[in-house]
C-alpha cells in the first residue's frame, strides 16, 4: 500500500484541476491554495506533478510561507542578484584594465622602436637589427601599411583649415618617410603660415 | 599806439616764442636692423650698411644692434646685403634720425628698421583629395608628378617664381569610369609659400550604365 498515488490529469483546464482518484469518491474533496487536490494519504507531492504542473508547488510555497518570510526570501534574491551583477561588472572592469595595460605596452614598445630607428644613428639601427630583426620589420610594415591613413588624416587636417594640428601630423610624416620631400615642404609652409620661425609672433605658441 | 598794433606786437612774440631753438649737436641713436625674408623668417649673416659705412652683420636672430651719430632730422641711406636666391629692394632705404623718448627710462629706446630680402622662388605644395580616385597619375604641367594613394591622397612639391601659374591634372585615362575625365585645376603662385588643396570627386560609371547608354533609343521624327 506504499505505491504513491497516482495523479490523472483529465484535462488541461485552465485551472489545471489535479484530480486525486483515490480521493474521487469522496463527496467534498479537500482544496487547499490555488485549486491543487491535497491528498490525504501522502501529502508530498511526486516529481511528476512539478513536472506537470509548475504553478501548483510554488503557489503551495508561495502560500505555506508567512508574508515576512518571502520578503526576506526575496530580498536574499535581489540581493544575490545585485551581488552576481556587481562581480560580474567588476571581472570585466579587470579584464579591460589588463588589455588596456597590454595595448599601452604593445605601443610604448612601438614608439621606442620607432624613435630609436627615426634617431638616426646607423650603429644603433644596425644593432637592433641585428637584435630584434622581427621587430624592426614589423615596425616598418605597419609604418608602410599606415602611410595611406596618415596622408588622408594629414590631408584632411590641411582642408579643414586645422593648420597646428597639421603642421604636427606632417611633422610625424615627414619622421616616418624622411625621403618625401613633400610632406618636408608642406611642413615649411605650414610653419612659414603659423610664424613659427618668429619668436614675437602671434602664434608661435601653437608650433609644435 | 593803437589796438591794431598791440595785436600785431602780440603775435609777433608769440611767433617768435613758438620758433624752434638751434639745432642740437651729434648724440647717438640705438638703432636695430631687422634682416626678413618674409614676415617672421628671419636672416642672418647679412651685412648692413648706413651710408656706405658696414653697420654689422646680421646675428642668428637676424639682428643688427648697432649705434649710429648723428643730429636729429639727419637721413641716412640704409643698403643691406642678401644671401643667394633672395633679392634685395632696388631702392635703398632712407632713415631720417628722430629723438624718441621713453615714457619709463630715461634712455631712448632703440629705433628698429625692418629689412627685407625677398625669395626669389616660392614654394607651392599641392594636396590631391580625389574622392573615388584612387591610383591616379598627377600631371603637373604635363608631366607626372605623382599618384594619388589607395584613399585617392597625393603630395607633391615644387618651387617657383611668384605668379607662376600651374596646371594639375589628374589623369584619368586608365580609368574611363570615372566621370569626369581628367580633370584639370590651374594654380598661380603668389609672393609667398603656399598649400594647394585640390578636392576632386570622381563618379564611377557603371557597366550598367554604360550598357544603357549604348543603347539609346533613336526615334525618328518624320
Amino acid at each position: 500500500m506504499n505505491e504513491p498515488p497516482t495523479l490523472l490529469i483529465r484535462e488541461m483546464d485552465d485551472d489545471r484541476t489535479l484530480i486525486d482518484p483515490i480521493r474521487l469518491s469522496d463527496p467534498d474533496p479537500a482544496f487547499e491554495g490555488s485549486g491543487r487536490a491535497v491528498s490525504s494519504v501522502d501529502p508530498s507531492p511526486s516529481p511528476d506533478q512539478f513536472t506537470e504542473g509548475r504553478r501548483s508547488p510554488w503557489h503551495s510555497l508561495h502560500a505555506k510561507l508567512s508574508s515576512g518570510r518571502r520578503r526576506l526570501i526575496e530580498a536574499g534574491v535581489v540581493l544575490a542578484l545585485v551581488l552576481g551583477l556587481g562581480s560580474a561588472a567588476y571581472q570585466q572592469w579587470r579584464t579591460a584594465a589588463a588589455l588596456r595595460e597590454a595595448i599601452n605596452e604593445i605601443k610604448t614598445s612601438r614608439s621606442a622602436a620607432l624613435a630609436d630607428e627615426l634617431v638616426g644613428l646607423p650603429g644603433r639601427a644596425l644593432a637592433r637589427v641585428g637584435t630584434e630583426q622581427g621587430c624592426e620589420a614589423s615596425t616598418r610594415e605597419v609604418a608602410a601599411s599606415d602611410r595611406e591613413e596618415l596622408e588622408h588624416r594629414g590631408a584632411s587636417l590641411v582642408g579643414s583649415n586645422d593648420f597646428a594640428g597639421a603642421l604636427a601630423h606632417y611633422k610625424t610624416l615627414t619622421r616616418l618617410f624622411p625621403n618625401e620631400t613633400a610632406f618636408r615642404d608642406v611642413v615649411i609652409v605650414l610653419r612659414a603660415k603659423l610664424r613659427c620661425a618668429d619668436p614675437a609672433g602671434p602664434v608661435s605658441r601653437e608650433c609644435p | 599806439m593803437s589796438m591794431t598794433s598791440w595785436m600785431m606786437a602780440a603775435l609777433c612774440a608769440v611767433a617768435l616764442a613758438s620758433c624752434e631753438g638751434p639745432p642740437t649737436a651729434v648724440r647717438p641713436f640705438a638703432i636695430v636692423f631687422v634682416v626678413e625674408s618674409d614676415p617672421g623668417v628671419r636672416l642672418r649673416r647679412v651685412r648692413v650698411f648706413v651710408d656706405g659705412e658696414p653697420a654689422g652683420e646680421t646675428d642668428s636672430n637676424g639682428l643688427v644692434q648697432t649705434k649710429i651719430y648723428g643730429a636729429p632730422g639727419q637721413r641716412l641711406t640704409i643698403k643691406h646685403d642678401c644671401p643667394d636666391a633672395h633679392q634685395a629692394p632696388s631702392e635703398p632705404k632712407i632713415l631720417r634720425l628722430r629723438k624718441i623718448d621713453a615714457v619709463d627710462s630715461s634712455d631712448s629706446p632703440a629705433m628698429e628698421i625692418t629689412l627685407r630680402c625677398k625669395p626669389l622662388s616660392r614654394l607651392a605644395a599641392f594636396i590631391v583629395r580625389a574622392k573615388n580616385g584612387p591610383d591616379l597619375p598627377i600631371l603637373l604641367d604635363g608631366e607626372g608628378v605623382a599618384r594619388t594613394n589607395g584613399s585617392g591622397v597625393a603630395h607633391f612639391s615644387v618651387r617657383g617664381a611668384p605668379g607662376t601659374e600651374y596646371l594639375v591634372e589628374l589623369d584619368t585615362r586608365q580609368h574611363p569610369e570615372l566621370l569626369p575625365h581628367s580633370p584639370t585645376h590651374l594654380f598661380a603662385l603668389s609672393d609667398g609659400d603656399d598649400i594647394f588643396v585640390i578636392n576632386q570627386s570622381f563618379d564611377v560609371e557603371t557597366e550598367r550604365r554604360r550598357r544603357s547608354r549604348r543603347h539609346t533609343r533613336i526615334t525618328k521624327i518624320e
